[in-house]
């Protein structure tokens, strides 16, 4: 057996036993690196390189020789500009220094509430999308054309942006689990977002309380089946659910609008076999007894809060992860960004169930200190042994 | 899902009659493949 072979196995078995309920050997290490940063780390032109993506080979190499983390720290981007350039996307757009901005949109008016409700997809295709997607909104022969091509750029880049990464996954001997396999969101959050709009919602839970909450209910099986992956179930996999607006809403309107569909999601999801992992965005502390209702297992990405209010209230139950401050690895000493790691590690890390990570992505170099980075992952992975 | 512009297999099916059954259980993967792609892709311009 190769090193690379042996040492993949190594790191699988860290995450199995955490997801198994077992203590690992060690805490495992779930570090990605955005692809912004990973094109920057590597001294190469954001913009260029979004669109050359044949190039990035050599950008995630140097990721994976740079920082120790167990499952691959190089991810693709579902941000590619390429298709949402042929599509005239009003939703993401590559600003001059080669960002892809997510302007504040809405595809979905609020006289249009019950034709979603009485078919979100058949709204989504009809109204939304061309609302959205300017090169849509064009007579259908045109419009037929502009989605072939969009739909055929997106799964030619995914594809192969995922040949390229399992390779180094497999050349590195990464964990092929305890990633991301496929992503869908919280039923309120898919109406807020960017059907409705953040500044929209916060007043159509007032004004039409009653369509805010039928629109969710009616697009949650959608929501269930885009959180489906494409293989068996397994015990092993992650369904990715980023949550945005509960933090946002009152007490009373998260428990009217936000939990019911959102309970329902990750619950069908691990009744047929699917874990969730949530990226449990801002501070959820105040819903932090509503979280312990999810099902045994459920992965929680945290981002703020109190990290022994969480262990204690959900570490025997579900798998934890996060906290660490990124803002740190900029303005602390090395010494203070490894005395970190250690208080997380001995805070989270007893009984298992933990997994270690960052409180956020990690967007550009200048964010963090590189060193101050690689030395809390190093010494996570030469102290956090059980 | 209540639309009209995703089918599963069956819905395909009971739609097109002229498909030799002989043939269905191998055409049904790549088919339905391609019917996932788009919900998928769909589903990911609104996320």
């Amino acid at each position: 057996m190769t090193d690379a072979k042996a040492l993949q196995q190594e790191r699988t078995k860290l995450f199995e036993d955490v997801y198994d309920g077992k203590i690992p050997k060690r805490v495992p290490i779930n570090v990605g690196l955005t692809l912004e940063f990973a094109i920057q780390y590597a001294g190469k032109d954001l913009a260029e390189m979004q669109w050359n993506t044949a190039a990035l080979e050599e950008v995630f190499e140097k990721l994976c020789q740079d920082f120790f983390t167990d499952t691959n720290p190089a991810g693709i981007s579902l941000r590619n500009p390429l298709h949402y350039k042929l599509l005239g996307a009003r939703n993401f757009v590559m600003s001059s220094s080669g960002f892809m901005q997510h302007p504040e949109v809405h595809g979905l008016e609020a006289d249009e509430y019950d034709a979603f409700i009485a078919s979100p997809y058949d709204c989504i295709m009809e109204k939304i999308l061309p609302r959205i997607y300017t090169e849509l909104n064009t007579n259908p022969v045109q419009r037929s054309i502009v989605f072939a091509k969009a739909f055929k750029a997106y799964w030619d880049e995914l594809i192969s942006g995922g040949m390229m990464t399992q390779k180094l996954t497999d050349k590195y001997g990464y964990s092929p689990i305890g990633g991301i396999e496929v992503l869908t969101e919280a039923p309120f959050d898919f109406v807020a977002d960017q059907l409705r709009g953040f500044k929209n919602i916060t007043g159509d839970i007032r004004r039409y309380p009653d369509k805010v909450a039928a629109a969710c209910e009616a697009v949650t099986p959608i929501m269930i089946k885009a959180g489906i992956p494409p293989h068996p179930p397994s015990p092993y996999g992650n369904t990715f659910i980023p949550l945005h607006m509960a933090p946002f809403i009152r007490d009373k309107d998260f428990e009217k609008f936000y939990w019911p569909t959102f309970k329902k999601l990750v619950d069908e999801l691990a009744a047929m076999g699917y874990p969730s992992m949530l990226f449990v965005e801002h501070d959820w502390m105040r819903y932090i007894d509503y979280l312990y209702e999810l099902p045994e297992n459920t992965r929680m990405w945290f981002e703020y809060g109190d990290p022994k209010l969480v262990k204690e209230k959900l570490g025997k139950k579900h798998i934890i992860m996060g906290f660490y401050p990124i803002t740190l690895l900029k303005t602390g000493t090395k010494e203070q960004c490894i005395d970190k790691a250690k208080e997380l590690i001995d805070i989270l890390a007893p009984g298992g169930k933990y997994i270690f990570n960052f409180d956020k992505g990690i967007i550009t170099t200048d964010s963090v200190n590189i060193e101050n980075l690689q030395a809390v992952l190093e010494y996570v992975a030469k102290n956090a042994d059980y | 899902m209540n639309t009209q512009y995703y089918k599963t297999w069956e819905e395909y099916m009971a739609e097109h009659p002229e498909i030799d059954e002989r043939l269905a259980p191998v055409m049904a993967p790549k088919m339905q493949g391609y019917e996932e792609m788009m919900f998928a892709f769909v589903m990911m311009l609104l996320m």
